[in-house]
């Protein structure tokens, strides 16, 4: 005979799943207009979750979802890219106010966990959510995939990974891939007379992705990658791990000379722990220093070694439209304003995986994600597209192409080591050029 | 006894029929529908991870710290072992059709080819069905076979000691394994993670979904009848009785280092299990996130079900994913009443109710019972008959 407690323990879940299923049913009715006066704090959530509707005003309401690394290693990427999807938001319910209407966020934290991810998507699903920005890391986007192109949630994400460059219905990508950078970086070590090149990398999808690709890359132009070092990136691991790695590359490289680089593949503060070991040793303290779109315009390691940076003429790319581009400018203004910081690395681009979806159902009147994947598809094709990244053409797997990259320096200024707007790499054309500024960056 | 753990699997049979009914087959809306669908799938693995967890902690009180290593094993059999063997099977295939040999130069793969090639392999499953069940049913196998030998050769070095010392090894073990197999890209692709191939790809969408319903709740009936039985055997006794004092189980003749090694082989079996499951239904694995934090949750699943009983381990389950959903969907809603950041949310309420439910309740939501045996008298009688 069955004890009385589990009939309790069955009855306790019973009701407990029905109340469940009564609150997912039930949908919370549609808050007022969202305040756009205030700046929020980056780190909060913006309006409260409510499925497409039409109000009694006739202010059609469509509600975009997004997913952002809020907590774990890449949270000081998602808090900042929250902000800018939150100002996509309100730019559009100023843009298109008069179009009837109004669009509001959902944010949910991914955590960069492949299954917090899944599982989070699948709850904005249940919200009546078709629309998701801002997916950051490849293995989120990796474990979303499937559900995603069967359930037909339009997904855009700032992954870069060149695993993921296959067709995948209902996903875009707004930066380009790791390979583009790789590009750019290759063609100014050639620029710039480099042969040998040394890199220390972050052991994880990304930098060993644009480690590889950087290694493709220079071959084009007989440059030579001496050597590649991984180094664990957890919090855990650091320095020690960095130091190991610069040390190995140090006895890589040999000897110093103009036809020498340091290539450091790393995020802020990893890169800081990079720099620091780097700055004091025989052999790389003096090569030039190249680094990436993650960790130029970092505050960590500019004051781990902002003086040592400029010795080194540090250098970096970052995915970005002209600094002089008026849609950039006017972007850059805004997030300073709203999220009281200058934009860095991927916040453009979160701004674009937000605007171009509301951009698109503004312009179609539509809200099936079949409609506005057809519509990106033909947008990506004709650059109609023009937001805070610059036109956006995407490729046959809706990846982007034909990504600008602005050129990211250190130099002192007034005797402070500064970041300063180096050069640009056009990406139609792949000419880089030289700003007055970054001249002596550029010198030998 | 025996009539007692067959009305349980019953209760919790027509519990899983009528859920599953109510996810695929009742008229609430699609995206409702869809949610409890994979709700109930997480529950089902989940359910297995903390029911085989029940076992080293609540019956035999050994401090498993590391039980997320046993997922990790479960994606290493299915994303790093099995995902290689069907790439081979299929080898000439993809040569012929991509020009290369997959697994000629892992790294390439790895890093450029695993969805193209992943994408080709599940066209070929979905003609082949059989041979699916069969890369299914190897994958799980392996993956209690790996957890159950792994299990007892990590806690080995300190299973004679302390509690503490072990839970302590426990824990490190994980870690250990995680980090190692999570840079080691030959495993399961490092840091890449490793795509794999969908053993049901004959079924599509919502039927998809339905038969890893069928495949996962089957596997968590199993396990609930088969861990119920062995709590209420004179196994599970003797559990208890170590759980309880081991000094005065170890006078009773008890061995203790036996039972910690049996209960670790066969509770590690079925959380690898758990995590085979998980890397399937998945269709991709990434070890490094593999994190002690999922210890952590099944503790916490454990804790607030109730320790000792599976009854509180399914509870608990299920009262975890309802409320984690629930705060996902309302925590923008709370944020307006209670004026702070709704991320950490989740983490503040499961930490509040780990504590007021051992301050006030630390039996759990379904309190352990004493086991039923067998009426002495009835035994003497039936001792009696047989000497007649």
């Amino acid at each position: 005979m069955a004890s009385k407690t589990l009939w309790i323990a069955v009855a306790v879940v019973v009701v407990v799943v029905v109340a469940a299923i009564a609150a997912l049913v039930y949908k919370p009715s549609a808050p007022a207009a969202p305040t756009t006066s205030s700046a929020p704090s980056a780190s909060t959530s913006t309006t409260q979750a409510t499925p497409t509707s039409t109000t009694a005003a006739s202010v059609k309401t469509v509600t975009i979802g997004a997913l952002l690394p809020l907590t774990g290693s890449l949270q000081f990427m998602g808090v900042s890219g929250q902000c800018a999807i939150q100002l996509a938001v309100q730019d559009a319910n100023q843009m298109f106010a008069s179009k009837g209407i109004q669009f509001q966020l959902v944010v949910q934290d991914s955590a960069c966990d492949p299954t917090a991810a899944l599982q989070k998507l699948q709850t904005l699903y249940s919200q009546g959510i078709r629309f998701v920005a801002g997916l950051t890391c490849s293995s989120e986007l990796s474990a979303v995939k499937n559900f995603a192109e069967q359930n037909h949630i339009l997904i855009t994400s700032i992954s870069t990974s060149p695993l993921l460059a296959v067709p995948k219905p209902y996903i875009f990508r707004l930066p380009p891939t790791d390979n583009a950078q790789a590009k750019v970086l290759a063609a100014l070590y050639h620029m710039l007379g480099i042969k040998r090149v040394v890199i220390v990398y972050r052991a994880d999808a990304w930098g060993q992705g644009l480690t590889q690709a950087i290694i493709n890359e220079t071959k084009k132009y007989g440059i030579q990658v001496v050597g590649a070092f991984g180094y664990d990136p957890s919090p855990s691991a650091m320095p020690a791990a960095e130091q190991a790695a610069v040390q190995k590359a140090s006895a890589a490289l040999g000897t110093p000379g103009p036809d020498a680089a340091f290539e450091i593949i790393s995020f802020d503060q990893d890169g800081a722990a990079v720099v620091q070991a780097a700055m004091n040793d025989p052999v790389l303290s003096k090569v030039r220093w190249f680094g990436t779109d993650s960790n130029v315009y970092g505050t960590a390691i500019m004051q781990a070694g902002g003086q040592a940076l400029a010795a080194a003429k540090f250098m970096g790319a970052v995915a970005s439209p002209n600094p002089d581009d008026p849609h950039y400018l006017h972007f850059a203004n805004e997030f300073k304003k709203f999220c009281g910081h200058a934009p860095t690395g991927y916040d453009p681009y979160y701004y674009d995986t937000a605007m171009i979806i509301m951009e698109a159902i503004a312009e179609t009147g539509s809200t099936d994600p079949t409609v506005i994947n057809s519509v990106l598809e033909q947008w990506g094709k004709n650059g109609t597209y023009v937001g805070a990244t610059g036109p956006v053409y995407f490729d046959q797997y809706h990846d982007r192409q034909y990504a600008s990259y602005l050129i990211v320096g250190v130099v002192i200024v007034n005797g402070t080591p500064t970041w300063i707007n180096a050069g640009f790499y056009n990406g139609t054309t792949g000419q880089i050029t030289v700003f007055p500024q970054g001249q002596a960056l550029f010198s030998s | 006894m025996i009539r007692d753990v067959l009305a349980k699997t019953v209760a919790l049979v027509i519990a899983l029929v009528v859920v599953g009914a109510l996810a695929f087959a009742s008229p609430l809306p699609k995206d409702v529908r869809v949610l409890l669908q994979n709700i109930e799938v997480y529950i089902a693995i989940y359910g297995i991870y903390v029911i085989s967890l029940n076992l080293e902690v609540g019956y035999l009180g050994l401090p498993q710290f590391g039980k997320v290593m046993f997922l990790l094993i479960g994606a290493i059999a299915v994303g790093g072992i099995a995902t290689k063997l069907v790439l081979l099977i299929y080898q000439n295939a993809i040569f012929k059709a991509m020009g290369a040999y997959p697994l000629a130069k892992i790294s390439d793969y790895c890093m450029y080819y695993q969805y193209s090639v992943t994408s080709l392999v599940n066209q070929m499953l979905a003609q082949n069905p059989a041979l699916g069940l069969g890369y299914f049913l190897f994958g799980v196998a392996l993956a209690m076979v790996l957890s159950a030998g792994l299990g007892v050769l990590f806690a080995y070095p300190a299973i004679r000691l302390r509690e503490d010392y072990l839970g302590i090894l426990l824990l490190v073990s994980g870690e250990f394994l995680r980090v190692v197999t999570y840079y080691a890209t030959p495993v399961a692709c490092g840091v890449n993670g490793a795509v794999i191939p969908d053993p049901f790809a004959w079924a599509l969408g919502e039927t998809r979904t339905l038969v890893y319903f069928i495949a996962t709740s089957a596997f968590l009936i199993a396990t609930f009848l088969v861990f119920d039985a062995i709590g209420n055997s004179p196994f599970g006794r003797a559990l208890r009785a170590i759980r309880d004092s081991e000094t005065a189980a170890a006078v009773f003749g008890k061995d203790i280092v036996k039972f910690r090694i049996r209960v670790l082989a066969f509770a590690s079996a079925f959380a690898g299990l758990a995590g085979a499951l998980l890397a399937y239904y998945f269709d991709y694995t990434i070890l490094g996130t593999y994190l002690p934090i999922y210890t952590f949750i099944g503790w916490t699943m454990l804790i607030l079900g109730g320790l000792g009983n599976n009854v509180g381990a399914i509870v608990g389950v299920v009262v975890y994913y309802i409320v984690q959903t629930l705060l996902d969907i309302y925590k923008n809603s709370l944020q307006a009443v209670l004026h702070a950041d709704p991320t950490y949310l989740a983490y503040a309420i499961f930490g509040l109710a780990i504590i007021l439910v051992l301050m006030y309740r630390p039996q759990g939501i379904v309190p352990e019972k004493p086991v039923k045996t067998i009426d002495l008298n009835k035994v003497r009688e039936r001792i009696q008959r047989k000497i007649k």
